[in-house]
C-alpha cells in the first residue's frame, strides 16, 4: 500500500509540474493574424532617417520591431517617458535656459539577438544622424541647430557633439538649446520631453563590427574601437544593408521581422522572446503577424473570404458598411471598433485675395453650405463636424467641450445670415455700381484691396468694383471637391447669395504650387502671383502634439518662403499659435489650455479654414483575439499588443 | 545583312537619344520642384531657417538650379554631376527615386519580374488557345460555329479590363472559393522548391485568367484574318486540286504562310505585354507588377523613376521593332535583308 502511495505521489508530482508547465505554456504567444494594409510598404527601416515622411506600413513595422525609446505616446497621444526603459530621468534648466535631460536607462534590456543594451545604443543613432557623415549620406533631421555645438558637428568642424554626453555604462544626457545659434527660439516648448526621446539601435547591425560610443569630457562621438574616426565611406554601406534588410533586423521590439517579401508585398512578423515590454510593460500575447497589401476595390471580398482578418482605419462608408454587413450576417467571426479621426478635411482661403479678404465674406461662404449634410453625404453616415482645428479625441478639446459649445460658432446652414454678412462686408452693388439687385454681388474696394484680382474686378467711373467671387483651386479627381460643387458652387442658396464660386480643376502639386506661391522654388512664373482664394484639403494628427507654430506667421520672410498659406495677417492668432507651444513650459498645462482655448475660437472667427467633414473611422478584428481596442492615436501597431489571442 | 543590321543599330542609338532629350524635356516642364516634394513634409518640423537652409542645400545637391540642358547632359551622364563624379545613364545610373529612396535600378528587379511571369503564362495560354481557335474559325469562316466563337471571345475585349477582374473575383474566390481574391503568395506561407512554385501559380490562376480572357479576341482575329486570306491563295486551291488531305492542307500549306503577318503581331504584343504590365490587373490583384510602379511613380511625381522606366520601354520597343523586322527572314525564306 504505501509502495502505492508512493507511486500515486510520484504520479501527482509529475501532473502538478506538468500542469505548471503548461500554465507557463499558456502565458507564451500563440496564434497568428492577417493584417491587411492599403499602403504598400518600402521597405525602409531607418527610422525615417532618410526621408522626410516615412512610408505609413514602415512605420507600423518599425513601431512592432523596434519600439526601446525612451520617450514614447500614450494611447491618449500624450508624450510619456517609457519607464520599462528609464530607470530614472532627471530634468535641468541652465542659467541660459537651456535644458538638459539625464536619463539612466534599466539594465537587463536585450535586442532580439540577445546582445545589451547600454547607453551608447541610445546615443549611437542621433550621433550617426546629425554627423557630418550622416549629412554626406542624405539623413534629413535638423535636430542640430537646438543642441549645443550640433551645428558644428554637422558640419564636420567637430568630432564630438557637445549636447549629448556619455556619462557611464546605463547613462546619458541630451541637452537642448533655448536659441539656437540660427537665431531661432526652441524653449521654452510645451512638448519639451519630445526632445528626451532616443532609440536603442545595435551598433554591429547598424555600422559594423568594431563601433562604439565614446565621450572624453567634451561630447559624446561615434568611433571605431581602433580609434578609426567616423567617416560615411566607412559606414554606407552597412547602414544601407540594415535599412533595406528583409530579414534579421536586430532589433528591440515586441516582434521580430522575419521576412519582407517585396514580390509579394508580404510581411511576417514573430515575437521577440528578449522584450522587455512597452511603455506599461505589455508584451505581445499573438506570436505571428502577417501583413499583406490589400486593394480598396476588392478588400471587402478579400474580408469575407479570410483572406485578411485585422483591417485597421476603413474610411469610406460604402466600405464601413459593407464589412459590417459580414459581421452581421455571420459570414465572418469577427468584431469592430469605431474612433473618430484625429484630423479633417476641409477648404480654406487665402485671406489677402479678392473677397476671401474679408472676414464677413469668409464667414458668409461658410454660412452657404449645409456642412452637417456634406459630412454625412460624404461619409455616408460615418463622420460628423468640427468646428475647429481640433479632433475630439484631444485632451484639449474633452477638457474644453462645454466652453467651446459656447463659444464656438458652428455657422449653421443659414443663407438668411450669409447675406446679411455679404451686405455688411460692403457687397451691396450690382456690377455697374447700382444698389444690389440680382447676380453677383459687387463691393467698391480700393486699388490696394484689388490688387492681384483685378481680372474679375470692373471700373465703373471713379470707382472699381470687386465680385463676390472665389476663385477655388480644385485637384482632380477628388470626391471631395465633386461634392463641394454640387452643395457649395452650384448650389442653389450660394446664387441667390450672389456669390460665384469658379472651380479650377488641377493636379495636386500643382495646386499645392499655387497655394505656396512659390516664387522661391525655382519653378517662378505665374505660381508666384497670387491667382487662387479656396482651396480644398485634409490635415491630420499622428499623436496628440498640437503644434499650429508659424502657420499664421506674418514675418515676411517666412511668408515668402511659404509659411501660412492661409495668408491671414491676424496679430492676434499669430501671438495665440506661438505662445501655445512656445510660451508655455511642459508642466503648465492650465497656461496651456486657456492658450488653446484662445486659438481655436478666434480660428473659428477668423475663419482661415472651414472644416468639413471628420470621419469615423472603424477597425475590423476577428473574434479569435479579444481587448482590441484602436483609437484616434492608437493604430493596429499599437493596439496589436492589447489583445489577447484567445484562438478559435 | 551586317550592313543593314549596323545601320538600323546606328538609327536606334540616334533615335533613343532624341526620345531621351524629349522625355527629359516633357517631365521637366511639369511645374514641380523635387527638392520641394522632398523637403515640404519637414516644414512641420523644421523651424522656417532651417528648413530654408535645408531646402536650398538639396536643390544645390540635385542640380536643380543648373538649366535644362545640363541637367539632362548630368541625367545621361555626358557630364560629371555636382559632385564631381559621372553617374548618368550610360555609366548606368539610372537615378534615384523620390519615394522610395533608393536607386531606380533597384526597385525595378522586382514587379519587373513579377510582370514577366505574369504575362509570359498568360500570352503563352492565350496563344495555345488563339491560334487554333482562330485556325478553326477561317476553316469554318461565316458558319455558326465561326460566329459564335467571334461573339463569345469579344466579350473579354468589349468589356473593361477591371469590371472582368471584379466579376472573375466574385465568381471564382467569392462565389466558389477556387482562388484568392489577391495577393502573390499564401499569407505568412515559408514554402520552398515545387510547393512554393504551386502556391505562386494558384495565386497568379485568376489574374492569367483575366489577361486570358480578354486577349482571346484580339489574336483569334488575326489568326483568322490571316488564314482566310491564306485560304483563299491559288496554291491553297491547287493543293486541294491535288487531292491533299485538308489537314495537310490548312496546317503544311496554309498555317504556315499565314504564320508571316501573325508573327510580327505576336512579336509585337509580346514585347509589349511581357514589359509594360498592366495597371488594371496589377492594381485589382494586388500585385507588385511594372505597370502598378510606374503609374504610383507617375501619381507621385517620382519623375527620376519614371524616366527611367519610360527609357527602358522606348529601349525595348527600339530593339523590339529591330526583332520583328529581323524576324522575317526567319518566318519567310522569301524575305531577304541585305541593304
Amino acid at each position: 500500500m504505501k509502495k502505492y502511495a508512493r507511486l500515486l505521489s510520484l504520479v501527482l508530482a509529475v501532473l502538478m509540474c506538468c500542469s505548471l508547465l503548461g500554465g507557463c505554456s499558456g502565458n507564451k504567444a500563440k496564434g497568428q493574424v492577417i493584417i491587411g494594409n492599403s499602403t504598400e510598404a518600402n521597405g525602409d527601416w531607418a527610422y525615417g532617417a532618410f526621408t522626410s515622411s516615412i512610408n505609413a506600413t514602415d512605420q507600423d513595422v518599425i513601431t512592432l520591431t523596434d519600439d526601446t525609446v525612451t520617450v514614447t505616446s500614450n494611447e491618449s497621444g500624450d508624450y510619456v517617458i517609457n519607464k520599462t526603459v528609464v530607470k530614472n530621468y532627471e530634468r535641468s534648466e541652465d542659467a541660459d535656459g537651456n535644458v538638459t535631460y539625464t536619463i539612466e536607462i534599466n539594465k537587463g534590456l536585450k535586442f532580439n539577438n540577445g546582445d545589451p543594451i547600454n547607453a551608447v545604443n541610445f546615443l549611437a543613432w542621433p550621433l550617426f544622424t546629425l554627423s557630418a557623415a550622416g549629412k554626406e549620406m542624405g539623413t534629413t533631421t535638423a535636430a542640430y541647430d537646438q543642441i549645443p555645438g550640433g551645428t558644428e558637428y554637422r558640419e564636420g568642424k567637430v568630432s564630438y557633439l557637445a549636447g549629448y554626453r556619455l556619462l557611464g555604462d546605463y547613462k546619458f544626457s541630451m541637452t537642448t538649446l533655448k536659441v539656437g545659434p540660427s537665431g531661432t527660439a526652441y524653449l521654452p516648448y510645451y512638448y519639451e520631453l519630445a526632445n528626451a526621446s532616443a532609440r536603442a539601435v545595435n551598433l554591429d547591425y547598424w555600422f559594423g563590427e568594431g563601433w562604439t560610443v565614446k565621450d572624453d569630457g567634451e561630447g559624446a562621438y561615434l568611433v571605431k574601437t581602433d580609434g578609426t574616426a567616423l567617416a560615411a565611406d566607412l559606414i554606407k554601406d552597412k547602414v544601407t544593408a540594415a535599412q533595406y534588410a528583409t530579414s534579421d533586423r536586430v532589433t528591440a521590439g515586441p516582434y521580430n521581422l522575419v521576412s519582407f517579401d517585396k514580390s509579394a508585398n508580404q510581411i511576417t512578423l514573430e515575437v521577440n522572446e528578449n522584450y522587455a515590454g512597452d511603455f506599461n510593460g505589455r508584451k505581445p500575447s499573438i506570436a505571428k503577424l502577417i501583413i499583406v497589401k490589400t486593394e480598396d476595390d476588392t478588400v471587402i471580398d478579400t474580408i469575407a473570404t479570410g483572406g485578411i482578418q485585422i483591417y485597421s482605419g476603413i474610411a469610406d462608408g460604402n466600405q464601413v458598411n459593407a464589412a459590417i454587413d459580414l459581421i452581421d450576417k455571420g459570414t465572418i467571426d469577427s468584431s469592430y471598433c469605431q474612433y473618430d479621426r484625429a484630423g479633417f478635411g476641409y477648404f480654406q482661403f487665402a485671406c489677402d485675395l479678392g473677397p476671401a479678404q474679408y472676414k464677413e465674406f469668409r464667414q458668409a461662404v461658410a454660412y452657404l453650405l449645409d456642412r452637417n449634410e456634406f459630412a454625412k453625404t460624404f461619409c455616408e453616415g460615418w463622420g460628423g463636424v468640427v468646428h475647429g482645428p481640433y479632433c475630439t479625441a484631444f485632451s484639449m478639446y474633452k477638457d474644453s467641450k462645454d466652453l467651446l459649445a459656447q463659444k464656438l460658432n458652428t455657422y449653421d446652414y443659414n443663407p438668411t445670415e450669409a447675406v446679411k454678412l455679404l451686405e455688411q462686408a460692403g457687397f451691396v452693388y450690382n456690377e455697374d455700381g447700382t444698389d444690389y439687385t440680382s447676380g453677383i454681388r459687387y463691393k467698391k474696394v480700393t486699388a490696394e484691396e484689388a490688387t492681384n484680382y483685378e481680372q474679375f474686378c470692373k471700373k465703373v467711373g471713379n470707382d472699381i468694383l470687386m465680385p463676390a467671387k472665389l476663385n477655388w483651386a480644385s485637384s482632380e479627381g477628388n470626391s471631395v471637391s465633386d461634392l463641394l460643387v454640387t452643395m457649395l458652387a452650384n448650389g442653389s442658396a450660394t446664387k441667390e447669395a450672389g456669390v460665384e464660386i469658379t472651380q479650377n480643376l488641377m493636379t495636386f502639386p500643382e495646386l499645392l504650387n499655387y497655394m505656396y506661391r512659390q516664387d522661391a522654388y525655382g519653378l517662378g512664373g505665374d505660381y508666384s502671383v497670387p491667382t487662387y482664394n479656396m482651396f480644398n484639403l485634409a490635415t491630420g494628427w499622428s499623436s496628440g502634439a498640437y503644434d499650429f507654430s508659424y502657420e499664421f506667421t506674418t514675418d515676411p520672410g517666412y511668408l515668402e518662403e511659404g509659411y501660412n498659406t492661409t495668408h491671414l495677417y491676424d496679430e492676434e492668432l499669430d501671438k495665440l499659435s506661438m505662445d501655445m507651444v512656445y510660451g508655455v513650459k511642459p508642466d503648465d498645462y492650465a497656461t496651456y489650455l486657456k492658450t488653446w482655448q484662445d486659438f481655436v475660437i478666434r480660428y473659428n472667427e477668423m475663419l482661415p479654414r472651414v472644416p468639413l467633414y471628420a470621419n469615423i473611422y472603424v477597425s475590423i478584428y476577428p473574434n479569435t483575439i479579444k481587448n482590441y481596442q484602436e483609437n484616434s492615436f492608437w493604430g493596429y501597431s499599437r493596439a496589436i499588443l492589447y489583445a489577447d489571442y484567445i484562438g478559435d | 545583312m551586317s550592313k543593314y543590321l549596323l545601320k538600323r543599330i546606328v538609327y536606334l542609338v540616334i533615335v533613343f537619344f532624341v526620345v531621351s532629350l524629349m522625355m527629359y524635356a516633357i517631365y521637366n516642364l511639369i511645374p514641380s520642384d523635387p527638392a520641394m516634394i522632398q523637403m515640404e513634409p519637414l516644414r512641420k518640423t523644421l523651424k522656417p531657417d532651417i528648413w530654408q537652409q535645408q531646402y536650398q542645400e538639396l536643390r544645390q545637391e540635385m542640380g536643380l538650379n543648373d538649366n535644362l540642358l545640363v541637367r539632362y547632359a548630368r541625367w545621361m551622364g555626358f557630364i560629371p554631376d555636382v559632385n564631381g563624379k559621372f553617374s548618368g545613364m550610360l555609366e548606368g545610373d539610372f537615378g534615384r527615386s523620390i519615394n522610395y529612396k533608393r536607386p531606380v535600378v533597384d526597385i525595378i528587379g522586382t514587379p519587373m519580374l513579377n510582370t514577366i511571369i505574369l504575362n509570359f503564362l498568360s500570352t503563352i495560354l492565350t496563344l495555345a488557345i488563339t491560334i487554333p481557335l482562330g485556325i478553326y474559325c477561317a476553316v469554318h469562316a461565316r458558319k455558326a460555329s465561326d460566329s459564335a466563337i467571334q461573339a463569345a471571345t469579344v466579350v473579354g475585349y468589349s468589356l473593361p479590363t477591371y469590371l472582368i477582374g471584379i466579376l472573375f473575383i466574385f465568381i471564382f474566390a467569392v462565389v466558389f472559393r477556387i482562388f484568392p481574391t489577391g495577393g502573390a503568395k499564401t499569407p505568412g506561407s515559408s514554402y520552398t522548391g515545387i510547393m512554393e512554385f504551386l502556391d505562386r501559380l494558384h495565386y497568379m490562376a485568376l489574374p492569367i485568367l483575366v489577361l486570358v480572357f480578354t486577349g482571346l479576341a484580339g489574336m483569334t482575329r488575326t489568326v483568322r484574318a490571316a488564314m482566310i486570306d491564306t485560304l483563299s491563295q491559288d496554291y491553297i486551291r491547287t493543293a486541294r486540286a491535288k487531292g491533299l488531305k485538308e489537314k495537310v492542307v490548312i496546317y503544311s500549306h496554309a498555317w504556315r504562310n499565314a504564320l508571316l503577318p501573325v508573327s510580327t503581331s505576336i512579336m509585337g504584343w509580346m514585347i509589349g505585354v511581357f514589359t509594360g504590365g498592366s495597371l488594371v490587373i496589377e492594381n485589382t490583384f494586388a500585385l507588385n507588377g511594372t505597370g502598378r510602379l510606374y503609374w504610383n511613380a507617375l501619381t507621385t511625381t517620382d519623375y527620376e523613376l519614371v524616366l527611367a522606366m519610360q527609357m527602358f520601354y522606348t529601349l525595348v520597343s527600339l530593339v523590339g521593332v529591330l526583332l520583328t523586322d529581323l524576324s522575317y527572314t526567319l518566318v519567310d525564306p522569301r524575305v531577304r535583308i541585305d541593304k
